[in-house]
């Protein structure tokens, strides 16, 4: 069986993406931020399987995901205390 | 069935009526992701009957979407293994119970079986058996009935969410979801009663089957097993079983980013979110257009360069949004993109058979449909990320890279021209093979001639 190597790839590629950018977002200071990091309405609201099919679902929130404001949905804990940003930290050599 | 099709004064072949019958499930299915957006602000109103802290609700929601891509596979191997009506009877039945579970939802555990769990393994058992099923129908126009499919999976996609909105309005929660419960369950149920996993169920052939198509059979179950195991065996040596779910995952990454923020972006520089609105709405418009076009294209010329074009439209439309200043520059956008982002979607089906011939095909869509949901998934995650840390024409960027990206995957598949494994049925005990298989069987009732206008079956 030939290997995949080019959906290897993209998989390997895609998680390296999501770990750096968390990573990222998790050793950033945010309390410079205009925008705290969490989950938002529109995340919700917009998201579809289109190619199963539709997509087309409009938000009426401005907000997005990773964007809600300060003290609307935060928690006090800081980030990189959280056992997803301690995992985004140790899984990123880069931060 | 059969006095049905007589009574019409237009003869037809039963493929039509089968497809009819899937685009109305799949316009029904579609009402539970629609629901989704519109349930959202009810869930977290603090003034409401719920209250729930957001990221309770997005992680009830997320789990909607990894259940869904895990169970797709299993949709699919269950639909080649049983067929899809019984599968299709299992929709209805679990259509109804999960509507009306949501209905009564008053804890947040309810909430996460109820939509998480159980709508989302409805939602999988919607999409990919049924819609693999309509290969088995139609030999001939399979881009035609694909595209009829998938059109109109988009035009009852654009009108379900504001429906449920004014049911949820008018009638409240309980009544609203028991409403769709009852209705969409209900009919998803009589469906399966008229509908047929394949020709031969209905002792008849596949719309526009000629004389040297490979036969349709129905094995006992022992070599049915052993045919998909050796098909799908067969299967996996190919580029394109293990690219056509990493290009699904590519393409639904780069539209679900702009699906998901590009009202977030216009609202930022400075135009009104009713305005936004008709963003999506000139997407949601124009691609119903793509969802027609493309799987017709794709018979018609292959499926690899319609692919190609309809994603890279996907991809380099979204560079509009680097210079829209102005709303007509956005919904310009929105009408390119919506052709290419329906496009990207549709043609799978006929992709399929071009590469795989007439196999059982509901495994590999399975995973294909995998693909579209991690994709989308994917999306929302690395998009929100990149916009906190960077902004939002990054994250457009983004997107355009996982289309273009998408496109070099599949310029890397092998040709659609001809089946990649015509002769897998070589590996088969001669018992297993379509040839004795075919043999053993009754005669169906003769194919209407291919290329003509549909025509009667008579009587089924």
């Amino acid at each position: 069986m030939p290997a995949p190597f080019v959906f290897v790839a993209v998989i390997v590629v895609t998680v390296a993406l999501i770990i750096f950018f968390g990573a990222w977002a998790v050793a950033s200071d945010a309390e410079g931020r205009e925008l705290n990091f969490g989950f938002s309405s529109s995340t919700l609201e917009n998201s579809n399987i289109s190619g199963a099919e539709g997509g087309e679902q409009a938000s009426n929130s401005s907000n997005a995901f990773g964007a809600a404001p300060i003290g609307a949905e935060a928690s006090d804990e800081a980030l990189s205390e959280t056992w997803w940003g301690q995992g985004f930290l140790k899984a990123c050599p880069l931060h | 069935m059969a006095q049905l099709a007589a009574s019409f004064p237009v003869r037809f072949h039963r493929a039509w009526v089968i497809l009819a019958i899937l685009i109305v499930v799949q316009v029904i299915g579609q009402a539970i992701s629609m629901s989704a957006g519109i349930m959202v602000p009810l869930l977290k109103d603090p003034e409401g009957a719920f209250g729930w802290n957001i990221f309770t609700v997005s992680a009830a929601i997320a789990l909607y979407y990894l259940i869904g891509a895990l169970m797709s596979p299993v949709a699919g191997m269950l639909g080649d293994r049983f067929g899809a009506r019984p599968l299709m009877l299992a929709c209805g039945v679990l259509y109804l119970v999960s509507m009306m579970f949501v209905g009564v939802v008053t804890q947040t555990w309810h909430f996460f079986i109820a939509f998480g769990v159980f709508l989302a393994i409805t939602q999988a058992f919607t999409f990919v058996p049924l819609q693999a099923s309509i290969g088995g129908w139609f030999r001939r126009r399979l881009g035609l009935a694909t595209g009829l499919l998938q059109g109109a999976g988009g035009i009852g996609s654009a009108l379900l969410a504001p429906a449920v909105a004014a049911l949820l309005e008018a009638f409240g929660w309980r009544d609203t979801f028991w409403f769709i419960a009852f209705v969409g369950g209900g009919t998803i149920i009589l469906c399966s009663i008229y509908f047929r996993s394949k020709p031969a169920d209905a002792s008849i052939r596949p719309y526009g089957m000629r004389g040297d198509d490979p036969p349709e059979v129905a094995p006992p179950v022992d070599l049915l097993k052993l045919r998909l195991k050796v098909f799908g065996q067969h299967m996996r040596r190919t580029r394109a079983f293990w690219n056509l779910p990493t290009i699904h995952g590519l393409g639904c990454a780069g539209h679900g980013i702009v699906l998901i923020f590009v009202i977030d972006y216009a609202h930022e520089i400075g135009i009104s979110v009713t305005s936004g609105a008709w963003i999506l709405f000139f997407i949601s418009l124009f691609s119903i257009v793509g969802r027609f076009i493309v799987p017709v294209l794709a018979e018609r010329f292959g499926g690899k360069p319609v692919m190609i074009i309809a994603l890279f439209l996907q991809g380099v439309t979204v560079a509009v949004l680097f210079f829209a200043n102005d709303l007509w520059a956005f919904y310009l956008f929105g009408t390119l993109f919506g052709l290419g982002f329906g496009g990207e979607m549709s043609a799978y089906l006929v992709v399929n058979r071009q590469y795989f011939g007439t196999g059982p095909m509901a495994t590999l869509y399975g995973w294909e449909i995998m693909g579209a949901m991690m994709g989308h998934a994917i999306a929302t995650l690395l998009g929100g990320l990149v916009i906190y840390l960077i902004g939002y024409l990054p994250v457009f960027a983004l997107s355009m890279g996982f289309s273009i990206v998408g496109v070099l995957v599949i310029l890397s598949l092998e040709s659609t021209k001809r089946v990649l494994i015509p002769d897998w049925e070589e590996s088969l005990p001669p018992e297993a093979r379509s040839e004795s298989l075919y043999n053993r069987q009754p005669e169906p009732r003769p194919a209407p001639p291919s290329g003509a206008l549909p025509e009667a079956t008579p009587g089924d």
